[in-house]
């Protein structure tokens, strides 16, 4: 047999270039120069579950994207000679397979070439990705950087503009008090004290965003009359409209507004959006504030006749430091914090804020807040003062995470207590509720799932209306430590008034999870309370990463990537992990094990960034090997379909803008 | 026979400084215009010829930077002594100031009479 030139045949094809496009040529070459009745490639894939044909030749060879087992006895079939490709971490990244068997040094070598090309080219794929990250990352750093650069610099001018006014007409009366005729003196002392509240102002705001970092447990809650708040705050802010010139109108209801939250936080948010208002509204305009409530909900909202919002920045407005213009030759002042004040305050009620526009012209900003907050059972009596506080700000941080992921109104938390649940803690749910409500195995939904220790996703509630459940859809999933169901997670009264659905139920199994780690960190502090930082942490990501959800391209995705997971029959165990980690898109996401949502997650990965630059190409890469791929296939079938839906029938609202509550 | 009163322009978007600026300048003897903003400021100073201008720089439409190196790049108004008076007290922005021609650069919160007798000496008027 003649000598193969292999290296020549390796740089012939470019393998070291591209080394999955030179294997049908060099299969080709290698088919010819041994006299081989079939020459193929075959490559395993990430999970190591298949493989499948990358570059073949010969009569006998199985067809390019051909789909096998990864396993070697099977390709082998004991005709052929196979030499595996080997890969970095010491497992064959595939095999070159040569039937009739041969023992021609040739084959041997170009293996030990294609595994060393396909290792490289992996590595620079992994590299470019990297870099792609970092240079995602530096851009991000870049923006936060200007972001704070902006706001040093308006603080700065907010903060000196009125100690100039005041420092240099306190020296003129220093200097000229006895040449000053009355009224003078009058309006220099006027300026004086209008400046000093004009910077108080300042540094309220800066205090109430130190206060409110984070938008979640520094907020003092208790009963008020939201609407005397609101009274309270148009008669602090009136002279400001007054001033300028701008007319102020309120829609108040007759009567009080019983709420429970933290009054000063709403009187901030009531404020500040006026505030807003004020400035964006030219002398001559007007502003409303209105206020309405339903038994359960408050809706805030102040509309201007100002200047209005780019469409662009309706969300970013809300952003810590953004400002519209922030430039330093803005026409307005102000250091982006208004808003995000407001923000923080209502995530903090769990409820939400947004911005519209205001039919005729200017903005409208709206703010739903459950009227009923945070509630505990009876405090336990056995635990020290400072435990019993822990406890109570953390489980007001676990309810806020789980409403924000199910963006709902409703959470409660119950215990079980012998062989009866009562509820621990709660949001949105009447006082007698909490303290009174208790139910024994297989009572009710959540009775029925604290008995079965199963999950239960209910689009309607039949029968009367139950106080316990204040919206007729809802969600109850088991707490489970030890094999044993110690509590149970019940989400009710859906923001935008949908039924909740199985996607929801996989979501709330997901956290529950790990609401039962929390729980048990909450229980040894009665022992050792050193552990707080760890768990606000862990409170702090799932946050982060429920929030991440609300992105229209992540949520598609997601439903994307459940359908398919749902045709290739994952499910159980794998299931509801994967919708959770899809939520956050992060690949190390908790409890993904199974290989097919390993694969999928993988598969979302690589499309997410993609899409996300709306290229109408952005398939093709996936689709190039989904032939060979069950479940890349699968998932891009669904992503095809749902992609056509969309443009079809496209969605009215504009991802992003908020649902109609 | 006494010398015309000197006129300055004072540039400002907040009203208390320029308030404040035109009672103390005018308590002088000086003749104070006022412009709100760049554009005026810009408008102003060509139409007017000024003796001295005092600008701010955080300021709608043009900045102070922008109107200072204007000022300095037109022969009309190129030796018009300008005093940047602005809250930006960093070392960056001080260069800046410089860097586009302004005869002095000063820092809020000022003092009236310190500034009074700045815009005496850049004259080279006799300062009381």
């Amino acid at each position: 047999m003649a000598a193969l030139d292999i290296q020549g045949l390796c740089r012939q094809h470019g393998l070291r270039e591209e080394p999955e496009a030179a294997l049908g040529g060099l299969a080709r070459d290698l088919a010819s120069g041994l006299g081989a009745r079939a020459v193929s490639f075959h490559l395993v894939d990430e999970t190591r579950t298949s493989c499948r044909v990358a570059g073949s030749a010969g009569p006998d060879a199985p067809a390019d994207g051909h789909c096998d087992a990864a396993d070697p006895a099977r390709l082998n079939g004991g005709e052929s000679t196979l030499w595996p490709l080997p890969g970095t971490d010491g497992q064959p990244q595939g095999w070159l397979r040569v039937e009739p068997a041969c023992g021609h040094a040739g084959p041997a070598e170009l293996a030990l070439r294609v595994g060393a090309a396909l290792e490289a080219s992996r590595l620079r794929a992994r590299l470019a990705a990297r870099e792609e990250e970092l240079r995602e990352a530096q851009e991000r750093i870049a923006e936060e950087q200007a972001l704070r650069d902006n706001f040093v610099a308006n603080v700065s001018h907010e903060l000196r503009t009125p100690l100039t006014s005041m420092v240099a007409y306190a020296e003129m009366l220093e200097r000229s008090a006895e040449s000053l005729d009355p009224p003078t003196l009058r309006e220099f002392g006027d300026v004086i004290r209008a400046e000093g509240g004009r910077l108080g102002e300042v540094f309220d705001r800066l205090l109430d965003v130190a206060e409110l970092e984070g938008g979640r447990g520094r907020l003092v809650r208790g009963r008020f009359d939201l609407a005397a708040t609101c009274e309270e705050v148009l008669e602090e802010r009136r002279p400001g409209f007054v001033g300028k010139g701008v007319g102020l109108e309120a829609a108040l209801p007759a009567g009080p507004v019983e709420m429970h939250g933290d009054r000063a936080g709403c009187a901030a948010l009531v404020g500040q959006l006026l505030a807003n208002a004020l400035k964006f509204t030219p002398a001559g305009g007007s502003a409303t504030l209105e206020l309405d409530c339903d038994p359960t909900t408050v809706r805030l909202a102040v509309a201007d006749r100002g200047i209005g919002l780019p469409a662009g920045a309706r969300e970013r407005v809300f952003d810590r430091f953004f400002q519209v213009d922030g430039s330093s030759t803005r026409d307005f002042g102000g250091q982006g914090l208004g808003l995000s004040i407001c923000r923080d305050v209502a995530r903090g009620h769990h409820g939400r804020i947004w911005a519209e526009a205001n039919p005729g012209g200017g903005s409208r900003f709206v703010a739903v807040l459950p009227r009923l907050g945070f509630l505990m059972r009876e405090p336990r009596a056995t635990l020290p003062p400072a435990v019993r506080g822990r406890r109570e700000a953390t489980l007001q941080a676990l309810l806020a995470v789980v409403g924000e992921a199910l963006d709902s109104q409703a959470v409660s938390l119950m215990l079980a207590d012998g062989d009866t649940l009562a509820i621990e803690a709660a949001v949105g749910l009447p006082e007698d509720v909490v303290r009174e409500c208790r139910m024994r195995p297989g009572e009710g939904v959540a009775g029925e799932v604290f008995r079965s220790g199963r999950g239960l996703v209910v689009p309607e509630l039949g029968g009367p209306p139950d106080p316990r459940y204040p919206h007729p859809s809802l969600l109850s999933v088991p707490l489970q430590r030890g094999g044993r169901t110690v509590g149970v997670l019940n989400v009710n009264r859906p923001h935008d008034d949908r039924r909740y659905a199985d996607d929801d139920l996989a979501l709330l199994e997901a956290i529950a999870g790990r609401a039962v780690e929390v729980l048990a960190r909450l229980d040894r502090w009665g022992q050792a309370d050193h552990e707080l930082g760890g768990v606000q942490e862990e409170l702090g990501e799932l946050l982060a990463a429920a929030r991440e959800r609300r992105s229209p391209l992540r949520q598609e995705l997601h439903a994307c990537a459940l359908e398919a997971a749902r045709r290739l029959g994952l499910g159980g165990g794998d299931l509801g992990p994967l919708a959770w980690a899809l939520r956050s898109l992060d690949p190390s996401g908790p409890g993904v094990t199974g290989p097919l949502a390993a694969r999928i997650l993988q598969l979302v990965e690589a499309t997410a960034p993609l899409l996300a630059r709306g290229d109408d190409g952005a398939l093709a890469p996936l689709e190039a090997g989904a032939d060979a791929d069950p479940v890349a296939r699968s998932f891009l079938e669904v992503l095809r379909e749902r992609r056509g839906r969309l443009q079809s029938a496209p969605d009215p609202r504009q991802p992003g803008e908020p649902p109609t509550p | 026979m006494s010398q015309p009163p000197k006129t300055i322009l004072v540039v400002d978007d907040e009203v208390y400084i320029q308030n404040i600026l035109d009672f103390s300048l005018g308590g002088e003897g000086f003749v104070i215009r006022t412009a709100a903003n760049g554009e005026e400021a810009l408008r102003q100073a060509l139409d007017q010829a000024p003796d001295l201008i005092v600008l701010d720089v955080m300021m709608p439409k043009i900045d102070g930077f922008d109107v200072c190196r204007a000022l300095k790049a037109k022969e009309e108004t190129k030796k018009i002594p300008v005093i940047l008076l602005t809250a930006k007290d960093r070392e960056a922005d001080k260069r800046k100031g410089k860097d586009v021609g302004a005869d002095l650069y000063l820092t809020k919160p000022f003092s009236p009479a310190r500034l009074v007798e700045q815009v005496q000496e850049l004259l080279g008027l006799p300062q009381r």
